[in-house]
């Protein structure tokens, strides 16, 4: 599962939102603060972070991931996709 | 300003603990904001000038409410302080919510100022556009705003470098019903209505709340709440009542509460129940995580057991206490404090009892008759007392459908709406869910009716009905939609006129077209079995 495989789960996820605020959703930058351009708030990263872990059939366990990344979609991707090729790898 | 004594009275105006406490402590922090901390005296003046703005420009003409479009920001709190020093109520405005939804708070109110912060300019901008009458727009934030006028001459704009003075202000005398603030709810017909709460019904519950959790200048509380959500005021009024300090974390740390709750030191916590389940998903509820919290409040939806439960032990010297209570009865009338021994036997469902009345608020546990049930029947919550709210703005049906004179009583009670279980002799009560289409999803009452009118008005079909989906231990996470009929050409059309009048909690996840929708023995749309559809992975 790479990087930009979780990024089309997320642009998929999100395509109402960017939609709605006129966004182009196939391209959502690696800078893009989700929580800062008010596509989700904190519990919709929570709902996020279950969709992944339900879409990838694998928990994600986030507590590695830097709180200032948690919601900036070119580290999170990143990160997910670590996760997702294994418990043990570390994501840097 | 000249300050009233602090009152031991409920008929003070809901502003004088504010500014009994920037008499008594002036250099003390009152805020912290945007990494920004605010005292006392800076508050007060900042509020007060506003309060004079207002007065001079709007000189009594309108309704006696001034609109704040305005979040997380210093503006923000001194336009609620300043509304309520001119004499005003104010109406909390979200900056993020839809453009038409704002629209119908600010212009059914009949609002004739407006106070907005830098973050707020561009919704603003579409509002000015829109407004068919003049408004004063107070725009603290801004030094210059040629530009507002030249693009909008019908309103009148004052930028902080003209605000009036602070010796300007002038102390009104307030009516026993001057409001406090009015906030609009989810409306089962399609609208937004507006909840009218009193300053009186306000102080009662500041006063009481005050006294029990013996609140000093030295505590420190959180402000997770909007302000469109009434929650907030109970932060505002209960710190600044005693010349404590508001902390307001940034949007960042409102994902990083654990770093927010070290960094402020913070004493007092209020929030949802979601923000600690929330925090026990991302491993921040560990033992003894929290030793500065000397109370730990959650209100605004069911409270799990296994949520209360990590949260003492996270937090191990704080009080932890269950509130609850409608909009319409301020802020919270019931209490429970959880006990790790005995709660779990009093509790059900998994779910923590609400508890018992505030002090003067009135219980009565109703059948669909009103009439009352017998202990340990369940029922419907109807409360009355000091914090029953006035109803809803000009909206007299609505009013008198919600508060009611029960069979065999002689004084109006609230329905909540709330099924709850009536108490065998002194126990707590206990919140069984809801006797109608009213879901919370986050703390937010959602009134499924206002979702599938909409949808009914763009698709043109009648056969609509929304469910909350899915649940979760405190209501739902989101809301699907079945529609009777052919799907439409353009579901993302549909998509963006509901996102166009609804906030982003209300816009449904997913619609289902189904040729026939499931009925019951009445010939109702079936919601269980729609939800059962979902069960099944539809």
């Amino acid at each position: 599962m790479t990087p930009e495989d979780v990024r089309r789960f997320l642009s998929s996820y999100l395509e109402s939102k960017l939609r709605s605020r006129g966004l182009d959703t196939q391209a959502l930058p690696d800078n893009c603060d989700l929580l800062l351009e008010g596509l989700i708030d904190s519990f919709d990263l929570l709902q996020l972070m279950t969709a992944l872990s339900q879409h990838y059939g694998h928990p994600i366990d986030f507590e590695g991931l830097a709180p200032d990344d948690m919601t900036v979609v070119g580290p999170l991707c990143r990160y997910i996709s670590a996760q997702l090729r294994g418990p043990f790898i570390s994501p840097a | 300003m000249a300050t009233s004594t602090r009152a031991a009275s409920s008929t003070r105006p809901l502003w004088s603990g504010f500014a009994q406490s920037a008499a008594e402590y002036p250099e003390r922090i009152a805020l912290r904001v945007q990494g920004e901390s605010v005292s006392y005296r800076e508050l007060e003046e900042l509020s007060s000038r506003i309060a004079a703005t207002i007065q001079v420009r709007t000189a009594g003409a309108g309704s006696p409410l001034t609109a704040v479009l305005a979040q997380r920001s210093k503006t923000a709190f001194a336009g609620v302080l300043g509304s309520l020093l001119a004499g005003h109520g104010y109406v909390p405005l979200h900056p993020q919510f839809p453009v038409e939804r704002t629209q119908i708070m600010l212009e059914q109110p009949e609002c004739r100022s407006l106070i907005v912060d830098s973050g707020a300019l561009d919704i603003a901008a579409k509002l000015l556009e829109n407004v068919p009458y003049s408004l004063v727009v107070i725009l603290p934030d801004e030094s210059d705003v040629a530009d507002y006028r030249s693009r909008w001459p019908r309103h009148e704009f004052v930028d902080r470098l003209n605000l009036e003075a602070e010796a300007a202000w002038r102390e009104t005398s307030a009516g026993t019903d001057a409001l406090a603030y009015l906030l609009f709810t989810s409306g089962s017909t399609g609208l937004p209505k507006g909840v009218m709460v009193a300053q009186r019904n306000v102080s009662a519950f500041i006063e009481y709340m005050t006294e029990r959790y013996d609140v000093t200048e030295h505590d420190r509380f959180s402000q997770m709440f909007d302000m469109t959500f009434d929650l907030s005021a109970f932060d505002m009024f209960m710190a600044w009542e005693k010349g404590a300090c508001l902390c307001c974390p940034t949007r960042k740390e409102t994902i990083q509460p654990a770093t927010f709750v070290r960094n402020e030191e913070l004493s007092i916590w209020f929030s949802v129940p979601s923000t600690a389940m929330f925090m026990k998903q991302w491993n921040a509820l560990k033992p003894n995580q929290y030793p500065s919290l000397r109370l730990s409040l959650f209100c605004g939806e069911p409270l799990p057991v296994a949520s209360a439960r990590a949260w003492q032990e996270a937090a191990p010297n704080s009080i932890v206490e269950n509130l609850y209570g409608p909009t319409e009865l301020t802020i919270a009338c019931t209490l429970y404090r959880w006990s790790s021994d005995s709660s779990p036997a009093e509790s059900e469902l998994g779910i923590v009892p609400i508890g018992y009345p505030c002090p003067e608020m009135n219980v009565l546990v109703v059948d669909e008759h009103l009439n009352e049930v017998a202990a340990g029947a369940e029922g419907e919550l109807l409360m009355n007392g000091p914090q029953m709210s006035l109803g809803y703005w000009k909206n007299s049906a609505k009013t008198a459908a919600a508060f009611v004179v029960p069979p065999g009583k002689n004084e109006v009670f609230y329905r909540t709406g709330d099924r709850v279980r009536k108490p065998i002799e002194k126990g707590p009560l206990i919140h069984l869910g809801r006797i109608d289409f009213q879901i919370k999803i986050l703390g937010h009452r959602v009134e499924l009716g206002e979702i599938e009118a909409l949808v009914r008005d763009h698709c043109g079909l009648d056969g609509v009905v929304a469910v909350g989906w899915p649940a979760c231990p405190t209501g739902y996470a989101a809301v699907e939609v079945f529609i009777e009929g052919q799907p439409c050409a353009d579901q993302n059309a549909l998509t963006n006129a509901l996102a166009n009048r609804l906030p982003d909690y209300m816009v449904p996840k997913r619609f289902h077209f189904l040729p026939e929708l499931p009925k019951n023995v009445n010939g109702k749309f079936d919601r269980k079995a729609l939800s059962a559809l979902l069960e099944k992975g539809l």
